[in-house]
C-alpha cells in the first residue's frame, strides 16, 4: 500500500505528544540524500493484524515544516540524534497508517521501549540507524531485547536512512 | 460535598507526556536546569494521577504512574526522594519488587548519582 503523508499531520493523529523538534529531525535526515520531497521510504510490515500487505510506501511531504528550524536542528544535535528522531516520525506515520493506533505516552524508564501505543498500552521500540548495513543488527538485537525482557505485546520499527526503508512488526 | 472519584484527566496525562518529553530533548541538549525543571513537573503531575487512578481503582495504572514519578524525580536530580518512592512501592507491591528494582538500576546506570554530565 502507498500513502502520502505531511510529516505536520503527526501532531494531529498522535496529539498527545509534542512533535516539532522530531518533524523538523525528519526533514534534516531525509534531505541528507540530496533527494527533493516528496521523501519515499518503504517499510515491510510483519504480523500486524490489521494490515494485510506486505510493505508500506510512505511518502512523506515535509510542506509547513521551517527550513529555519532544520536548520537549527542540524546545528543543535549530532547525527545520530537526529537519525533517532528521524526514525520516530517514521514510525508515527506508519503506527498510524499500518497499524490504525495512535501513540499514547511515554514508556517507562527502563522498559526496553520508547512509548506507549494504542488504549491497550502496547510497548514501541524505534531505532533509527543512518547506514543499511547496521539495520540487520539493529533489528536483532532490539528483537530479542523485548522478547526477553516484556510479556505482553509489542511493537519494534527499525530505519534505515540511507535506502531508505524499514521494518515494523508487531509480537503478541 | 460530593465524593465521587474523577476520571482521570485526558488533558492532564497529556501535559505530563509531553514535560518528559521536554525534559529528555533538554538533557539531549545538555540543559540540566531545564531538564530538572520539565522532570519535576512530570515528577509531581504523575503523583497527581498516581492518586486520581488510585481513586478510581485502576491500581496498575497508580502503581505505573508512581514509578514513573520516582524515574523523573531521578532525572530532576532528587535521587533520595527517588529511593523513598521506589522503596514505598516495592513494600506495598513486593510481589513487583524484582521490575522495581530493574528500573532503579538502569536509572544508576544511564543517570548516576553526582553525575554532572547528562546522558549522551
Amino acid at each position: 500500500m502507498e500513502v502520502a503523508s505531511h510529516l505536520v499531520e503527526l501532531s494531529t493523529i498522535h496529539p498527545r505528544l509534542l512533535w516539532d523538534d522530531i518533524v523538523a529531525a525528519a526533514v534534516a535526515v531525509l534531505e541528507q540524500n540530496n533527494a527533493p520531497p516528496p521523501f519515499r521510504l518503504e517499510l515491510t510490515i510483519k504480523d500486524l493484524p490489521t494490515y494485510d500487505d506486505e510493505t508500506l510506501l510512505l511518502t512523506i511531504l515535509p510542506d509547513g515544516v521551517s527550513p529555519a528550524h532544520v536548520t537549527r536542528l542540524r546545528r543543535t544535535y549530532e547525527t545520530s540524534r537526529l537519525v533517532e528522531m528521524a526514525a520516530i516520525a517514521v514510525a508515527g506515520l506508519a503506527i498510524f497508517h499500518a497499524a490504525h493506533l495512535e501513540i499514547r505516552d511515554i514508556a517507562l524508564h527502563g522498559s526496553r521501549a520508547d512509548y506507549l501505543v494504542g488504549k491497550a498500552g502496547h510497548l514501541l521500540e524505534i531505532g533509527g540507524r543512518s547506514r543499511r548495513g547496521d539495520f540487520g543488527t539493529a533489528w536483532r538485537e532490539k528483537w530479542e531485547h523485548l522478547k526477553e525482557h516484556q510479556g505482553g505485546g509489542f511493537f519494534l520499527c527499525v530505519v534505515e536512512f540511507e535506502t531508505p526503508s524499514g521494518r515494523l512488526a508487531f509480537q503478541s | 460535598m460530593s465524593t465521587i472519584p474523577q476520571a482521570v484527566s485526558d488533558m492532564l496525562v497529556t501535559v505530563k507526556s509531553r514535560e518528559v518529553q521536554r525534559g529528555m530533548v533538554a538533557e539531549m541538549q545538555k540543559d540540566q536546569a531545564a531538564a530538572t525543571r520539565h522532570f519535576l513537573a512530570a515528577a509531581y503531575l504523575e503523583l497527581v494521577l498516581a492518586s486520581d487512578y488510585t481513586e478510581a481503582g485502576q491500581i496498575e495504572l497508580a502503581r505505573r504512574s508512581r514509578i514513573s514519578a520516582a524515574s523523573c524525580l531521578w532525572r530532576a536530580d532528587r535521587f533520595e526522594q527517588a529511593r523513598q518512592e521506589l522503596d514505598q512501592l516495592s513494600r506495598e507491591f513486593p510481589a513487583q519488587t524484582p521490575a522495581i528494582q530493574q528500573v532503579l538500576a538502569d536509572l544508576e546506570k544511564t543517570h548516576p548519582e553526582g553525575d554532572t554530565s547528562l546522558p549522551t
